[in-house]
């Protein structure tokens, strides 16, 4: 699994569902350990329990980005950490243009989640071509321009990667019916939201979040709220795992690395409301949730 | 024959009362000043000689030794020359009635009294030692005259400070100028800052923050692209202050007196808030307090009471981001140097401006992820939890700027905040301070007084990575937020909404 070391948070969703749906059936995820699509393949993986492969740009004495030290640990200790460099070999933009040649050839399968029009993703795509391995993508938005390369794949006859099931398909693995992909992801503190003790204004703004950031002034326009209030209304949707926190504003979908509902806090605050006499009438989504639907992409 | 005038330096934001003591022996003629001086008191001795004969008297031709005491503290500046003079003459023979009389001034060669920084402070000091009567140079007499409690004396020169302590004429009284009030050249008085709000279209978010900083005094970061209005917004913080009250309008004269920014003459008024805006050129000393010998107040110290604005936050050195600490969690700074250590007022309101990244482009960033980390890195951890409200500003649309209706201006919104500070100063009996960025953490709770809802939304912000200081610091926010509304309870949606303005 490759792709662009800049993602949208819609690339870093994309790659940990699919790599969190592989890992869950079995599957071996490989990826190259570097900023954006790798690390989130590789983190989607690591929480699904499976077992994976990073594939290093240089030698093991070396650690590039050094923030992934913790996430090259985890995944040695369940996997393999790999390269074909002596260890005191540094980094190199070249070296990592070699290291994808050997992704693309440990591979069963090549699944390009996020790419402009020039990432070094798309040479990782070329090459399994050349070396015969099924090619998949993930579709993207045409504005996007993180999706410019992947819907152009799509286009010269890539396989559409809509699910780990189509990427374990594309590997040759027989797979168990559906992918236990969404039970990986449901443990999402969104699932549900009915129960939580959300106010009328959270409820509200919930209605006019979208999957793009929106700044506050925008949602409170939306909603009809003053922006102090949607402020206060949108973060009590980020807190209870509802809504995200991003560079430009708010949007749907729960933060990364969110304390999972079952924190023991957010559990009295359930039983909270289940204790009291009249618990708020519940409000249903316009449309529909992407944490309960069952085939969300 | 030994005589004494009484004067005062500089000591820190404070002043220290000095006594200049002249003794007049036998022996071949000499003059020398003793008592921890540095170099401009040393050379006073020959402004002193050349503005007595210039003023048509007789320097004693004998062994004339002055004494700055205590001798133990370090002296410094050129405003014990009138002290010195007089305290020569008199112990020359002339009669000069002295009796707890203090003086302040620089000599010129012609015996004319020049102005000389910090006069407030150091006419505070000396009308606390309970000194009658103080002279000043003419340029100083209306800062000395903010002071109250001490007869104020304006000399212009040698000779007429003389004449009068001889009883031959009269030195003007200068009549004290009610603190807080206007000591200004007579123009009308700008009440806002560098901007009004009511010139800013759109940008409710960053409006309300700047709105809850001014309340509470909580510290504010506006981060986006450039060209998004951030220095602006931030501009418009100083407006929404209230006067400053007698006390703090003291404080200030003598913090700002003491940086000699008063040399030049009066602001146009003393009762708004301070807005300082230091450029990240600026050096340490400059910023925290430093100069020769004891340290002056620095930048952190003359936005007491007012507003420190620092524009391009991460392009500061780390060191000086590091100094804002202290202040940030004590309201003041100790400043130790080889001379001593001094602690210096820095009460001020914070904000800041950021770029989001290093290539400052919101849309087409080119910066690289190890870029955008080193780029966070620049300010630490503790500091960036130290930051109360952290709001994205965006370039307001052309659409909303053209629109011709004006925005809440600074004065509507400068009325909400008083009577927002006004409420907390009502409570200020049992919680002790003036301002909710100010209050204690033991009894932070009881004061807030939360919802069940907003325990829980506590609880979550923590589990979600929110550090204690962080949540109680969120909480003094939110009962700035209910102060605003006029609430006596916090309720939940304040509580969010402070939350909701923290750094993810």
């Amino acid at each position: 699994m490759v792709g662009t070391r800049r993602p949208t948070g819609y690339g870093i969703a994309a790659a940990r569902h699919l790599a969190a749906g592989v890992a869950a059936e079995g599957g071996i995820v490989i990826s190259g350990l570097a900023d954006g699509i790798d690390a989130a393949a590789h983190s989607g993986a690591l929480d699904a329990g499976g077992v994976q492969i990073a594939v290093l740009g240089h030698g093991l004495d070396h650690q590039y980005p050094a923030a992934h030290h913790r996430l090259r640990v985890a995944i040695a200790t369940r996997g393999a950490v790999c390269t074909e460099w002596p260890d005191p070999v540094p980094p190199a933009p070249f070296r990592f243009l070699r290291r994808n040649r050997l992704i693309a050839a440990l591979a069963d399968a090549v699944v390009v989640v996020e790419a402009d029009a020039r990432s070094g993703a798309l040479g990782t795509a070329r090459l399994a071509v050349a070396l015969g391995r099924p090619l998949l993508a993930v579709p993207g938005g045409i504005f996007t321009p993180q999706s410019r390369g992947t819907n152009h794949l799509l286009r010269g006859g890539a396989t559409l990667a809509l699910s780990a099931a189509d990427c374990l398909r594309a590997a040759g693995a027989t797979t168990s019916g559906p992918t236990r992909s969404a039970g990986a992801l449901g443990t999402a503190p969104g699932a549900f939201p009915d129960a939580l003790p959300l106010d009328g204004d959270a409820r509200r703004l919930r209605r006019v979040l979208a999957d793009a950031a929106l700044p506050v002034g925008q949602l409170a326009a939306a909603a009809g709220l003053p922006v102090a209030r949607a402020l206060a209304a949108a973060t009590q949707l980020e807190l209870f795992g509802l809504a995200r926190a991003e560079a430009g504003g708010f949007r749907l979908g729960s933060p990364e690395g969110t304390v999972p509902i079952e924190s023991a806090a957010a559990e009295r605050a359930v039983v909270r409301i289940a204790s009291r006499s009249a618990p708020p009438s519940p409000v249903r989504p316009e449309r529909p949730d992407p944490a309960t639907d069952p085939s969300p992409w | 024959m030994i005589t004494t005038v009484l004067s005062a330096t500089a000591h820190g934001a404070e002043a220290l009362v000095v006594s200049v003591e002249a003794d007049l022996s036998p022996g071949l003629p000499s003059f020398q000043v003793v008592g921890l001086t540095d170099r401009a008191v040393q050379e006073a001795r020959e402004r002193v000689r050349a503005a007595i004969r210039n003023s048509g008297f007789d320097f004693p031709r004998r062994r004339l030794t002055v004494n700055l005491a205590p001798a133990e503290v370090p002296k410094g500046g050129t405003g014990f020359d009138l002290a010195i003079a007089l305290a020569c003459l008199a112990a020359g023979g002339r009669a000069l009635t002295l009796g707890g009389v203090a003086a302040l001034g620089e000599l010129a060669l012609d015996g004319a009294v020049r102005p000389v920084a910090g006069v407030v402070a150091l006419v505070r000091a000396l009308a606390v030692a309970g000194v009658p009567a103080v002279v000043v140079p003419m340029a100083n007499a209306w800062e000395a005259g903010l002071v109250g409690g001490v007869r104020v004396l304006a000399a212009p020169t040698l000779a007429a400070a003389v004449a009068h302590l001889e009883g031959r004429a009269v030195l003007p009284p200068v009549p004290p100028a009610p603190a807080g009030g206007t000591v200004s050249r007579g123009a009308a008085l700008p009440v806002a800052g560098p901007t009004d709000l009511a010139e800013i279209r759109g940008q409710g978010v960053a409006r309300r923050a700047l709105e809850i900083a001014a309340a509470g005094g909580h510290t504010l970061l506006l981060t986006g692209p450039p060209g998004s209005g951030k220095t602006m917004l931030a501009g418009a913080l100083a407006g929404l202050l209230p006067d400053l009250t007698a006390r703090a309008t003291l404080e200030v004269a003598a913090l700002h007196s003491l940086a000699g920014a008063y040399l030049a003459g009066p602001p146009p008024s003393m009762a708004r808030p301070p807005y300082r805006h230091p450029h990240h050129s600026i050096s340490l000393p400059g910023l925290i307090g430093g100069g020769r010998g004891l340290p002056r107040p620095g930048e952190l110290s003359l936005a007491s009471h007012g507003v420190l604005f620092l524009d391009e936050l991460m392009e500061f050195p780390r060191s000086h981001l590091e100094a804002l600490r202290q202040p940030l969690e004590e309201r003041r700074l100790t400043v130790v140097r080889a001379q001593g250590a001094v602690v210096l007022p820095a009460e001020f309101t914070l904000v800041a401006a950021a770029n989001p990244c290093a290539c400052g482009r919101r849309r087409g960033c080119v910066c690289s992820p190890a870029d955008l980390r080193t780029y966070r890195a620049r300010l630490s951890a503790p500091l960036r939890d130290r930051l109360d409200l952290v709001v994205e500003v965006d370039a307001v649309p052309a659409a909303d700027l053209l629109r011709s209706e004006r925005s809440e201006s600074t004065d509507a919104v400068r009325r909400r905040v008083a009577d927002a500070r006004g409420r907390q100063r009502r409570r200020a009996p049992t919680t002790g301070v003036a301002l909710n960025r100010d209050l204690p953490v033991a009894t932070l709770r009881e004061r807030v007084g939360l919802e069940r809802h907003g325990e829980v939304l506590v609880e979550r912000a923590m589990a979600s990575g929110v550090t204690a200081r962080g949540v109680h610091r969120a909480l003094r926010v939110a009962r700035t937020i209910a102060d605003l509304a006029g609430r006596e309870r916090v309720a939940t949606a304040d509580v969010a909404e402070a939350l909701g303005y923290r750094e993810r």
